[in-house]
C-alpha cells in the first residue's frame, strides 16, 4: 500500500495515526463487528470516534454509492487552530495541540486533499522552521528544553539536526577536537 | 549501516577540512629539493627563494616542521576580506567566495599565524562574514517551497552544515506540495 510506504516500522507514524478522529457511519454495522465489547449493533448514523488509521480505511468502502464512514476534520485542525496559526505561526504551541501535529496533518491533507489546511500547515512549517534554525544556531550550550517543549515531533527532529550541525561546527572552530586520526587499537 | 546516525547524515567539519587539504597553495621553502615523489604525483622543485605550489596538507606538514613559509592566498588579506564583507552586507544573495574558504582560513590561522598580517582583524572579518552568511541561510530556509532550492555561491562547509536540516525540511515541504502541482496540471 502506498499509504504505508517506508513507514511500516516507523513508530512515529504509528503513533501519529493513533489520534482519534470523529466521524459517522452511513450504514448499519453488525454486532459481531463491534469490537468495543458491548456486543451491540451499530445503527446507521451513529457518531463515533475512531483512530485515524481505521477511519482512513473505512472511508474507502462504498455501499450503494455512499461511503460506509464519513470522516470529519480532526478537532486538532479546526478553525480555531487554523486561525491561531495564521495569526502567529511561531507562538503556537503545536506540541500541546498534538505531539504529531504536522505529521498527521500531512497524512490528512494528502488523503483528503484539503487545500486550505495544506496552506496553513505550509505557513506554519516554514515560519517555525526559520525560528528553529535561528534558535539552533544562536543558542548553543544552554538548556533548550523550554524551547523544544513547544515543538511537535517533526519539529523536534529538525531542531536536533540543526543543533547537531551547529555544535559540530562550533567544536571544529574552537579547535577542541583533534583532527582526523587513524583508529587507535587497544 | 553500523555508522552512527550523525556520521551518516553529513561529513563532520574535520572531514571537510581534510578534503580542503587538496587545495593548492604557494609556499616559500627553505630547503632545496628537486622533487618530492608521492604515489599519485610529485611536487617540486623546491628552490628558495622561489615559490612552489603544493597541496595545503603538504604545506601544513612542512610548516609544522619549519621547512617553509606559507604565502596566504590573494583573497586572504585584510582589504580583500573587508571588501568581501561589504559585498556580503550590501546584497541579498550570497557573495562569491572560495569554495573552501572557511577550511583554508581555519588551517592557515592555526598553523601559520606568524605569516598573516593583521591576523586579529582578519579573524574578526571572517567571523562577521560567517554571521552575515548564516543570516542569509536562515532567510533561505524560510523560503523553502518543496519544488526547488537555490544555493548559489555557498561554500563546502556551509553546504555540509545545512545539508541534514535542509533535506529533511525539503522532504516535509514536498509532502505538502502535491496540491499545488495538481493545480498546475489542471490549468
Amino acid at each position: 500500500m502506498s499509504s504505508l510506504g517506508d513507514e511500516y516500522y516507523d513508530i512515529d507514524a504509528i503513533l501519529a495515526e493513533h489520534e482519534k478522529v470523529p466521524g459517522r457511519f452511513n450504514d448499519s454495522v453488525g454486532a459481531e463487528l463491534n469490537l468495543t465489547g458491548e456486543g451491540v449493533a451499530v445503527p446507521s448514523g451513529t457518531k463515533v470516534e475512531l483512530p485515524y488509521w481505521l477511519a482512513e480505511s473505512l472511508v474507502e468502502f462504498y455501499q450503494r454509492d455512499e461511503t460506509l464512514f464519513d470522516m470529519e476534520t480532526p478537532r486538532i485542525y479546526n478553525n480555531r487552530v487554523r486561525n491561531a496559526i495564521i495569526a502567529g505561526p511561531t507562538s503556537v504551541d503545536t506540541r500541546r495541540i498534538h505531539p504529531y501535529f504536522h505529521r498527521l496533518g500531512i497524512k490528512f491533507v494528502q488523503k483528503f486533499e484539503q487545500e486550505q489546511l495544506a496552506q496553513v500547515l505550509k505557513l506554519s512549517f516554514r515560519k517555525r522552521l526559520y525560528m528553529i534554525l535561528d534558535h539552533a544556531q544562536t543558542v548553543l550550550n544552554t538548556d533548550s528544553s523550554h524551547f523544544t517543549r513547544k515543538l511537535d515531533e517533526t519539529e523536534r527532529q529538525l531542531f536536533k539536526l540543526a543543533h547537531d550541525s551547529a555544535m559540530a561546527m562550533k567544536s571544529w572552530q574552537s579547535g577542541s577536537k583533534p583532527l582526523l586520526q587513524s583508529a587507535v587499537s587497544y | 549501516m553500523a555508522l552512527p546516525q550523525k556520521i551518516q547524515r553529513q561529513f563532520s567539519p574535520e572531514e571537510i577540512q581534510f578534503i580542503a587539504g587538496n587545495e593548492f597553495i604557494s609556499i616559500i621553502p627553505n630547503f632545496t629539493l628537486d622533487k618530492m615523489e608521492f604515489i599519485q604525483t610529485s611536487y617540486g622543485p623546491f628552490m628558495p627563494p622561489l615559490q612552489a605550489q603544493v597541496p595545503l596538507w603538504l604545506a601544513v606538514a612542512l610548516k609544522k616542521n619549519r621547512k617553509c613559509s606559507i604565502v596566504p592566498p590573494n583573497w586572504f588579506t585584510k582589504d580583500n576580506l573587508q571588501a568581501l564583507l561589504q559585498n556580503e552586507e550590501d546584497h541579498d544573495e550570497f557573495a562569491k567566495v572560495p569554495f573552501h574558504y572557511m577550511e583554508i582560513a581555519h588551517m592557515l590561522i592555526e598553523v601559520a599565524p606568524d605569516e598573516i598580517p593583521d591576523i586579529e582583524h582578519i579573524r574578526k572579518l571572517l567571523k562577521d562574514i560567517r554571521e552575515c552568511r548564516q543570516r542569509k541561510t536562515r532567510d533561505l530556509l524560510g523560503k523553502v517551497d518543496g519544488t526547488r532550492l537555490e544555493l548559489h555561491n555557498m561554500s563546502r562547509m556551509e553546504l555540509n552544515e545545512i545539508r541534514p536540516l535542509f533535506s529533511a525540511a525539503f522532504n516535509e515541504m514536498t509532502k505538502l506540495q502535491f496540491l499545488d502541482n495538481q493545480d498546475e496540471v489542471m490549468e
